[in-house]
């Protein structure tokens, strides 16, 4: 009884340094969010930075579930009726990529603008 | 309408296209008619259920639940299909049974996803039937002529391109998890290698035919790319071990002889 367990100290290190890591990933991660309400995306275009993954919160305020989709971003996925779903976009190369709502393409549309950050920024 | 069309080549042309190569690689699928309903039936109830409890499993994984099942159901299948090659006839079965199974249920999963939405809008019936008219017009009026020419190059010396068409089909399906995981933070990915976007998008409906018969992405990135040469080989490489096998037990029979 109260013993070191090898293992589990092991085990709890490697958690850990797990945690430290993905913590300091996500501190560095840019955060953008999106509104769906009505079947429209707002705002219709969000900027982010060149050469870097970025994470793109959307909350879907409608009542029924909404497809976000990219083929330029190459992504697609379902936000249920009320709910927020994250996507990790990037590292994308300067331009303008667009997304749409499979659901309701001709309303649910926008445009992820990747533009160079300014160093003086 | 058009985007129901859309969304059928994405979801339900792979399957009519799985059947496809089922029917001409005899040696493969040697399935009866009554295993092959079988097979897609569970495949449609596994969707159902899926499709059913939607809701609980996307928030599993702290909200990356869908693309976790999604990928082990990719994986699995892939995994099934190469590996019933090695497998003794009756252990080939099982497998083929169960990958065919999967496959069906991942990509009817998403399209029942959408039906549920399309069929709940105001206009969204009317639309949705005749799409449906058209997308299964369009599915299956592409497997035939699909089906004619594998049986017309089966009877060829070129058979092998059958083989690798299939490895194709198979890499594509494979190296559609690196997407999927990439979107939650599962893996990194890089930017594009290359993009073929000016001549053939991934939005059109070629791109759409493309993706479903090779796994075509316009613009991939080196992650892709890696796990899509790395199906294709391997995919590859196991039927030759097979046929490498099957020649010399046939050398080995003649020798006795």
């Amino acid at each position: 009884m109260g013993s070191i367990k090898p293992f589990s100290t092991i085990y709890s290190c490697i958690t850990l340094l797990l945690l430290t890591a993905s913590s300091l990933a996500l501190a560095e991660l840019k955060v953008f969010t999106l509104t769906l309400e009505n079947h429209v995306f707002t705002p219709q275009e969000i900027q982010i930075p060149a050469n870097q993954k970025v994470k793109l919160v959307i909350e879907n305020k409608d009542d029924l579930a909404e497809e976000f989709d990219s083929f330029d971003l190459n992504r697609e996925r379902v936000i249920f009726a009320n709910k927020k779903a994250s996507i990790y976009i990037g590292p994308l190369e300067p331009g303008r990529y667009e997304f749409f709502g499979e659901f309701n393409p001709h309303t649910a549309r926008g445009y992820v603008v990747v533009k160079e950050e300014n160093k003086d920024d | 309408m058009t985007n129901i069309v859309i969304v059928f080549l994405r979801d339900l042309l792979p399957i009519f296209i799985l059947i496809c190569y089922a029917t001409e690689i005899p040696q493969h699928f040697a399935y009866s008619k009554g295993k092959w309903i079988t097979m897609v039936v569970i495949g449609v109830l596994g969707s159902v259920v899926i499709w059913g409890n939607v809701e609980i499993f996307v928030d599993w994984f702290e909200g990356a639940g869908m693309e976790v099942v999604y990928t082990l159901m990719i994986m699995l299948s892939y995994l099934m299909f190469v590996l019933a090659w090695l497998a003794s006839p009756k252990n080939a079965k099982a497998l083929l049974f169960t990958g065919v199974a999967l496959f069906v249920c991942y990509k009817l999963t998403e399209f029942l996803i959408f039906f549920e939405v399309v069929t709940q809008q105001q206009v969204g019936f009317l639309n949705a039937g005749l799409g449906v008219i058209f997308g299964i017009g369009i599915c299956s009026s592409f497997a035939v002529l699909f089906k004619f020419a594998l049986s017309q190059i089966g009877q060829t010396k070129y058979r092998y391109f059958i083989i690798l068409c299939w490895s194709m089909f198979l890499a594509g399906l494979l190296s559609q998890i690196s997407p999927l995981l990439a979107q939650v933070d599962f893996v990194n990915t890089g930017v594009s290698v290359f993009n073929l976007s000016d001549y053939v998008s991934d939005s059109s409906e070629y791109g759409h035919l493309l993706n479903a018969l090779i796994g075509y992405e316009s613009s991939p990135d080196a992650t892709y790319l890696a796990i899509y040469s790395i199906a294709f080989l391997v995919s590859l490489l196991v039927y030759k071990f097979r046929r490498g096998q099957q020649h010399a037990v046939i050398s080995g029979a003649l020798s006795h002889e």
